[in-house]
């Protein structure tokens, strides 16, 4: 039992840091569809670095500068050239997947798995038990969760941030400069993928092979919708996530005859468009207009 | 202020050229051969008879996706559900198909391509109607149902309708029998063709020359306008939904039904979402989505065949594509914002309780 929590655990921690970041974009108002590609370049970039310096802290470092640069080129497009989020969000993903497995063969001259000599650490590794293979990044999202919900709870700057969100031109109105925070959110969110996609290489697998990610930074996506925007019910969200994923895979080894995988894996999305549904129907019920995702970004 | 139509052909042409440009210069920054390159994708996309076939089978399932896709954007709704809606017509058309093998082709194809379509409308409609009833926001659900037709796919080929004989590692389906094929592997045949050329008549009778065209534009243009001369908003809305689903489709019909002749997991990855940018470059125009159609099937088919002339991977050619998406709407978009000011503001109206009541019901039922 406590075997399958880590199991689950350690395949949520990508989908739940990737979640975080794209709960800062979205409350800033911004939809982040490229978080799938963020993860992807953070991932790539990590384990290249990885094995040309054998340096965990470089290769993590490279991710985070790589995925800050990529952030800054979706912000320009996205406030200044006023383009679509949802397609420039998608766009990103493509072209990142694109471009990772372009780099795997124009730097490393193979279409299969790169393999890193090093991972990340795992702080409780000398202890021992159960929870010695966690890596250090699963013990960082939960100190990450906490620093979320305090700056969004808890300090000025993060009710300015969600009053990007939720009202951009009150915000405008009362002097925020909602682009600038904007800019800030996703940069925290290029930080936060790097993490993830550091995670997804280096922590269990430690090898990047094409399209890594599968999918997993929709489901991050899917979870910051569902968490409803809030640090520890988006963080919930990713970590359910992550356990479907996690049960999907050993249900396809225990029992594929009475279920099969694909039926508990589509249960996030189902989720997910239920809460979406039942949401704007509690809104309804209290009198509120509920805001449309394209509304609130443009 | 007037927009000049030259002006706004000339912006998606640019963006796909400095777009071809930035990628062809990353290929020459990793000590590619450019010049073969680019030979490779003229000769891979146009170059010869069986490159031209390539191009048009590709094209096909991108035209009429974009054909259905361009309907609900031009109402203002931005559906992107087109994958999933493509998924579950092949797999409703080729069960019957699978179903039926004994059967006369000319009564089980026309039967199996009903099911598809019915399908993929069906499989809109649930973030239409969650839109139009609820004012659940359509991007999202749409992108959801996507994920869940996927594995939908997956199980299909895995599970019931896995082919008994298949060795490699893909799972795929049984194969349809041979006389129900509209074309051979190739993917280009007379009937196909034809279709085709009456999917565009029908657009253009669609937008042009309708009550239905009209109606969806001017929900598109101001949803509040619409309603006060008597048009329901939210009929036109599921109507457009019902229509993309339904062309999306007939798109996966097609697929099993011509070119595969059978599902395999997975199949015709990115091709939804190539779709919609190519409404989006076409800016709807059922003439010009047929253009912009060839274009990006020129480039799959490019992508397809690159790999055998060159070095190059085929990653190098769907980074272009991805390119392509990060500018295009720098230039398409504001039409589509333009749009959804207008709703935020018909709304605005709406909760000021400006129009009679029997309109705000409809109004807000709306979303």
């Amino acid at each position: 039992m406590v075997d399958f929590v880590v199991t689950c655990l350690q395949a949520a921690t990508p989908i739940w840091l990737a979640a975080l970041a794209g709960m800062f974009a979205q409350r800033s108002g911004i939809l982040h569809l490229g978080l799938e590609g963020l993860l992807l370049s953070g991932a790539f970039v990590a384990t290249a670095t990885a094995i040309r310096t054998g340096s965990i802290l470089l290769a993590v470092g490279a991710a985070i500068v790589v995925n800050l640069l990529l952030s800054l080129l979706f912000w320009v497009l996205v406030t200044h050239f006023k383009a679509n989020v949802l397609i420039v969000g998608l766009g990103l993903s493509m072209s990142a997947a694109g471009a990772t497995g372009f780099a795997l063969v124009a730097f490393f001259d193979t279409e299969a798995a790169i393999q890193s000599p090093i991972g990340l650490p795992r702080p409780l590794a000398g202890v021992g038990g159960p929870l010695a293979g966690l890596s250090v990044l699963t013990f960082a999202a939960f100190a990450l969760t906490w620093v979320s919900w305090w700056v969004i709870r808890r300090t000025r700057a993060g009710l300015r941030l969600s009053a990007c969100g939720s009202d951009p031109f009150a915000a405008r109105s009362a002097g925020v400069p909602v682009d600038l925070y904007r800019m800030a959110s996703l940069q925290v969110g290029g930080l936060l993928c790097a993490l993830a996609g550091a995670e997804l290489s280096l922590a269990q697998v430690r090898s990047f092979s094409d399209n890594i990610a599968q999918g997993r930074g929709y489901l991050a996506f899917a979870a910051v919708l569902l968490g409803g925007l809030a640090p520890i019910g988006v963080s919930v969200a990713a970590v359910f996530f992550g356990s479907a994923l996690a049960f999907g895979i050993q249900s396809q080894l225990d029992f594929n005859d009475v279920l099969p995988p694909q039926f508990v894996l589509m249960l996030p999305y189902a989720a997910t468009i239920a809460a979406i549904s039942a949401t704007v129907v509690v809104k309804r019920r209290r009198g509120e207009q509920p805001t449309l995702v394209m509304e609130r970004t443009l | 202020m007037r927009q000049l139509p030259k002006l706004a052909a000339a912006r998606p042409v640019g963006v796909i050229a400095a777009s071809l440009l930035l990628v062809v210069g990353i290929f020459a920054v990793s000590g590619y051969d450019v010049g073969a390159i680019v030979a490779g994708t003229v000769d891979g996309s146009v170059g010869s008879a069986a490159a031209w076939t390539q191009t048009i089978r590709w094209a096909i399932p991108l035209l009429i996706i974009a054909l259905g896709v361009g309907l609900a954007f031009q109402a203002g709704y931005f559906n992107i559900g087109a994958q999933g809606q493509m998924y579950v017509g092949a797999i409703g058309s080729l069960a019957v198909g699978l179903a039926w093998r004994d059967g006369p082709a000319l009564v089980v194809v026309p039967c199996a391509f009903a099911v598809g379509i019915a399908l993929g409308a069906l499989w809109s409609l649930v973030p239409g109607l969650l839109r139009t009833r609820l004012g659940a926001d359509e991007v999202v659900t749409s992108l959801m149902m996507n994920f869940i037709a996927v594995l939908l796919l997956e199980w299909v080929c895995t599970g019931p309708l896995k082919s008994r004989d298949g060795t490699g590692q893909a799972a795929t389906t049984d194969p349809l029998p041979a006389g129900f094929r509209l074309s051979d592997g190739s993917g280009v045949s007379p009937t196909l063709l034809v279709l085709c050329a009456l999917l565009v008549a029908g657009a253009v009778i669609l937008t042009g020359r309708t009550r239905l065209g009209l109606e969806i534009r001017l929900v598109g243009r101001n949803p509040v306008m619409a309603q006060w001369m008597g048009i329901r908003a939210s009929r036109v809305g599921l109507v457009v939904f019902a229509l993309s689903g339904a062309a999306a489709g007939l798109a996966g019909a097609v697929e099993a039904y011509g070119p595969s002749g059978g599902l395999r997991v997975g199949f015709s990855p990115q091709v939804g979402f190539m779709a919609v940018i190519v409404a989006l470059v076409a800016a709807f125009g059922p003439i010009r989505t047929l253009l912009a159609a060839v274009f990006f099937g020129a480039l799959r088919a490019a992508t397809i065949y690159l790999p055998i002339v060159s070095d190059l991977p085929q990653a190098g050619l769907d980074m272009l594509n991805g390119t392509v998406a990060l500018w295009i709407t720098v230039s398409a978009v504001p039409v589509l914002l333009k749009r959804r000011r207008a709703r935020a503001a018909a709304r605005a109206g709406d909760q000021s309780g400006e129009p009679a009541r029997r309109d705000r019901e409809v109004v807000s039922s709306r979303g």
